[in-house]
């Protein structure tokens, strides 16, 4: 298992992401006044952590996928670069964030024998996860209409962003166990099997609760990401093509009783058929997302030439619009096909595990990384509603950022278990 | 298990590669179309920080617009006169006119470069625009319009260049942010360019189309007799005159504006014919020009006789922008070709001419054979007829006037005409919005532009 080579592929590509960093935090220093050398420590503080974690894997001896962290470092430290642009609060946050992310992260890699071992505690996972959730209905604060934060002191702290990680793993625990039981008939309506009450029940159950809090709280978003972390876990667990068609009738029932019933979801999908009717209104975040987007044509306005402060929550939802214009389609293309190859990863990782929940654990957390992305980068460009989600590893938001990295954590443990590649 | 997670990641690929579509779709191919909606006019007025915005001069190098200093203020000397043109400039309201529409250039970015997405500009200076329109003019045409409600544009019938597009009432770019409260409040509308955007029914003015179109068809219109009895009655609508005309020829009918006549030969040709060569004058479509024009319409269909009757003397649903009514007088004086208008005469960049505007055929509109018979047919309108407050001395003008009926008061008074009639370099269209009658009205007021005008092109 081990690699003699030390690590150098991953020390490489490291190395070309802290250039291409710095770099790019060196034109948006020079281009916003008034300069303070001091920012500096910011992308260097993160380069450091990240080179720290390069050293430690390496000591550890694993033979963990070399890619991973080169390539989580590329957004880690553009985002910073970004955000220094757009709000350099932020920025400051962003950078004790990915410390303090990358710093769990190794805690995983490094303290956990492997992800096998947390099989047994599923269902604490589950109470955890239903518990933060839960914790946000009685001291939750309403930010950007949805009322999903928990406030510490000078912290926001956003629990769905946790919750998720141990809903995949909660998740892959309940399944790995039923997953011949979950492909056992139950009652038949038409041409449709549905699955035996009993083992889908609880599932079910659970999930509905989930979504109740989400919708309860207004955050649309999480309530699409958990749904969809839960098709793509039970499609990979009990591959059972009918169950892909109910899971699609759910979401389009849920989305018809939302926009039926609820206000909140119903503004949003009318902005989203046609912000231009409430450019100054409703529509504006939408319609300024989509002009900055298109206003960077192929290769961008440049580093801190943008214009993104027209944006509104544009640190926390739409970093990816600001990105768009001063990169243009360049670097937009070359953004998202990083979260591809990110992807490909983790899916990599998830093929190599050696038992049916290990496995589980690696889709479940790449489809969650994969989904919030596609979920956020669709909605700035209005392919699907706008919902207040965040980019992984690019947007402010510190719970987002901490949860991204240790889920990452458990993905590169994963992708050290498998058989040598 | 495993197979399964292979088709996960593959659609997951599938919803990348949409996503990547729809970047390449914003950023490539809508980008034009999304960079001039107007929810952008903050990120276009915002694009001046890095160069140094290009001025607006006036044909005899008059400053209309400069910018001093990178990211200063707008400075517009002669403000009040020129806010149809050039629009305005503000931060905070976004632009309108030359400002907008040639945002690019004034700012450094020529449309190639842009469209390339190289936003940042390609010189620390932007383009300077040199105007077809004259100072002198454009003072004296918004001046002989203050007070009312109206428009003016003069061009040159050879090229299309405009010499002067008035409407008023009107805003100074200059002070456009501070008065900003009651302009936008105001009724009478001041940032509607009348000039372009205003819609009217042309009345009597449309007989210049009803005659061309019938003289294209049956040139024997020309020499045949009409009878006016005073008025006409259609199923629907009955045509009246001020009085009965009597017994006339196409000249006379024409030179005293005999709506029974014109309502006549529009029966005659039919209302497709009307369509045909409306459309032929530019009426139905788009306009090519630097500002933003309303399209003026002709309906098509099978109306019945009394609308077709009402068409035919330019009332019902037929409407026209100032703008297209000169164009039409500038065809009959360029002997049936319209010139494309155009308000810039030049780029520059420094002391170099980046771009000069070559003037290109609009559309042919008749035959020179029609246009000369028209010409004619119009002077006798300034020697004899309705338009008599437009003639000039030692000169033959062509016109043709216009009192068009409407629900909002009183009649709109209108004049279009070209000047020297043997060989015309200027053409105008006049409208005063509820003035009354175009004779007594307009006329006079197109006269005075003529005389202006024809010092100015030689
Ligand atoms: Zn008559």
């Amino acid at each position: 298992m081990r690699k003699s080579e030390g690590r150098t592929t991953e020390g490489e590509l490291l190395f070309s992401a802290i250039v291409l960093g710095l770099l790019a935090f060196a034109l948006v220093w020079a281009a916003v006044q008034p300069r303070e050398p001091l920012a500096w420590l910011y992308p260097l503080a993160v380069s450091l952590a990240l080179w720290l974690a390069h050293i430690v894997l390496g000591r550890l001896e694993l033979c963990a996928d070399e890619l991973i962290l080169p390539l989580i470092a590329v957004p880690l430290l553009l985002s910073i670069a970004v955000l220094y642009h757009l709000d350099r609060r932020s920025a400051f946050w962003q950078v004790i964030w990915a410390i303090l992310g990358l710093g769990s992260a190794l805690a995983v890699v490094a303290f956990l024998p492997s992800v096998a071992s947390l099989r047994r505690w599923w269902p604490l996972f589950l109470v955890l996860g239903l518990a933060l959730l839960a914790t946000t209905l009685f001291f939750g604060v309403e930010v950007y209409g949805a009322r999903s934060w928990l406030v510490v002191g000078p912290v926001r702290f956003q629990p769905s962003e946790p919750a998720k990680v141990l809903f995949s793993l909660a998740l892959a625990g309940y399944l790995a166990g039923r997953k011949e039981l979950l492909m056992v008939r139950g009652w038949r309506v038409g041409i449709l099997t549905l699955p035996h009450p009993a083992y889908f029940g609880p599932l079910v159950l659970v999930l509905l609760l989930a979504l109740a809090l989400m919708v309860g709280q207004r955050d649309l978003g999480t309530a699409l990401l958990i749904f969809g972390l839960f098709a793509c876990e039970l499609y990979v667990a009990a591959p059972r093509l009918d169950y892909l068609f109910l899971g699609l009738v759910a979401l389009a029932g849920g989305g018809f009783v939302g926009y039926r019933f609820f206000d909140h979801v119903r503004a949003r999908i009318d902005v989203w058929l046609n912000p231009w009717a409430q450019a100054g209104g409703s529509g504006y975040q939408l319609v300024q997302s989509i002009l900055a987007v298109s206003a960077g044509g192929i290769l961008g306005a440049g580093f801190g030439q943008g214009q993104a402060q027209l944006i509104p929550a544009v640190t926390t939802d739409l970093t990816f619009a600001a990105w768009a214009e001063e990169t243009g389609l360049a670097g937009s293309l070359a953004l998202v096909a990083l979260y591809l190859i990110l992807t490909e990863r983790g899916f990599r990782a998830a093929l190599a595990a050696n038992d049916d929940f290990s496995a589980l654990v690696g889709v479940g957390l790449t489809s969650l990384f994969a989904l919030q992305s596609l979920v956020i980068l669709g909605g700035a460009l209005r392919l699907i509603p706008l919902t207040g989600l965040t980019l992984p590893l690019f947007n402010y938001g510190g719970s987002s950022l901490v949860s991204t990295l240790i889920s990452f954590g458990f993905l590169l443990l994963l992708s050290a278990e498998g058989p040598a590649a | 298990m495993k197979k399964n997670t292979h088709y996960l990641f593959r659609a997951f690929v599938v919803g990348f590669s949409i996503v990547m579509l729809m970047l390449t779709n914003l950023t490539v191919f809508q980008r034009e179309k999304l960079m001039s909606t107007p929810a952008n006019s903050r990120r276009l007025a915002g694009w001046d920080n890095q160069s140094l915005r290009g001025g607006i001069y006036a044909r005899g190098g008059e400053v209309v617009a400069e910018t001093k200093v990178i990211g200063g203020p707008r400075r517009y000397s002669m403000g009040w006169a020129w806010g149809p043109i050039v629009g305005y400039l503000d931060r905070r309201l976004g632009a309108t006119g030359l400002e907008a529409s040639y945002a690019a250039e004034l700012s450094g970015r020529p449309l190639l470069w842009s469209a390339l997405g190289f936003n940042l500009p390609l010189t620390a200076r932007g383009e300077d625009l040199v105007l077809t329109v004259d100072a002198g003019l454009q003072e004296k045409a918004m001046r002989l319009l203050a007070g009312k409600k109206g428009a003016a544009v003069v061009l040159d019938p050879r090229t299309g260049a405009v010499l002067a597009l008035a409407s008023q009432p009107s805003f100074d770019p200059a002070t456009v942010s501070r008065d900003w409260e009651e302009i936008s409040r105001d009724e009478a509308a001041p940032l509607l360019n009348r000039a372009t955007q205003g819609l009217y029914p042309p009345g009597s003015t449309f007989k210049l189309v009803t005659a061309a179109a019938a003289l294209s068809r049956n040139p024997d219109v020309l020499t045949r007799r009409y009878f006016c009895p005073g008025e006409l009655k259609l199923t629907g609508y009955t045509v009246h005159c001020l009085r009965a005309h009597g017994t006339l020829d196409l000249a006379r009918a024409l030179a005293v504006s005999c709506n029974v006549t014109f309502a006549r030969l529009g029966l005659e040709i039919g209302n497709g014919a009307l369509a045909a060569q409306a459309e032929q004058a530019g009426f139905n479509a788009g306009l090519p020009f630097d500002l933003p024009v309303a399209v003026s319409s002709f309906p098509r269909g099978r109306p019945g006789k009394g609308e077709t009757a009402q068409r035919a003397i330019g009332q019902g649903e037929v409407l026209a922008t100032p703008l297209e009514l000169a164009l039409l007088a500038a065809g009959i004086a360029n002997g049936g070709v319209i010139m494309r208008p155009y308000l810039v005469q030049e780029r520059r960049l420094g002391a170099w001419t980046v771009g000069k505007t070559v003037p290109e055929r609009l559309e042919v509109a008749m035959s020179p054979g029609v246009a000369k018979t028209l010409t004619e047919l119009m002077v006798e309108v300034t020697e004899h007829g309705t338009g008599q407050a437009a003639q000039l001395p030692g000169m033959k003008v062509a016109g043709k006037t216009g009192t068009a009926e409407n629900p909002h008061g009183k009649p709109h008074a209108w004049y279009v005409g070209f000047a020297p009639a043997g060989a015309p370099r200027v053409a105008v269209a006049v409208v005063v919005e509820n003035g009354g009658s175009g004779g007594t009205v307009a006329a006079p007021i197109a006269r005075e532009l003529f005389e202006t005008a024809l010092e100015v092109v030689r």
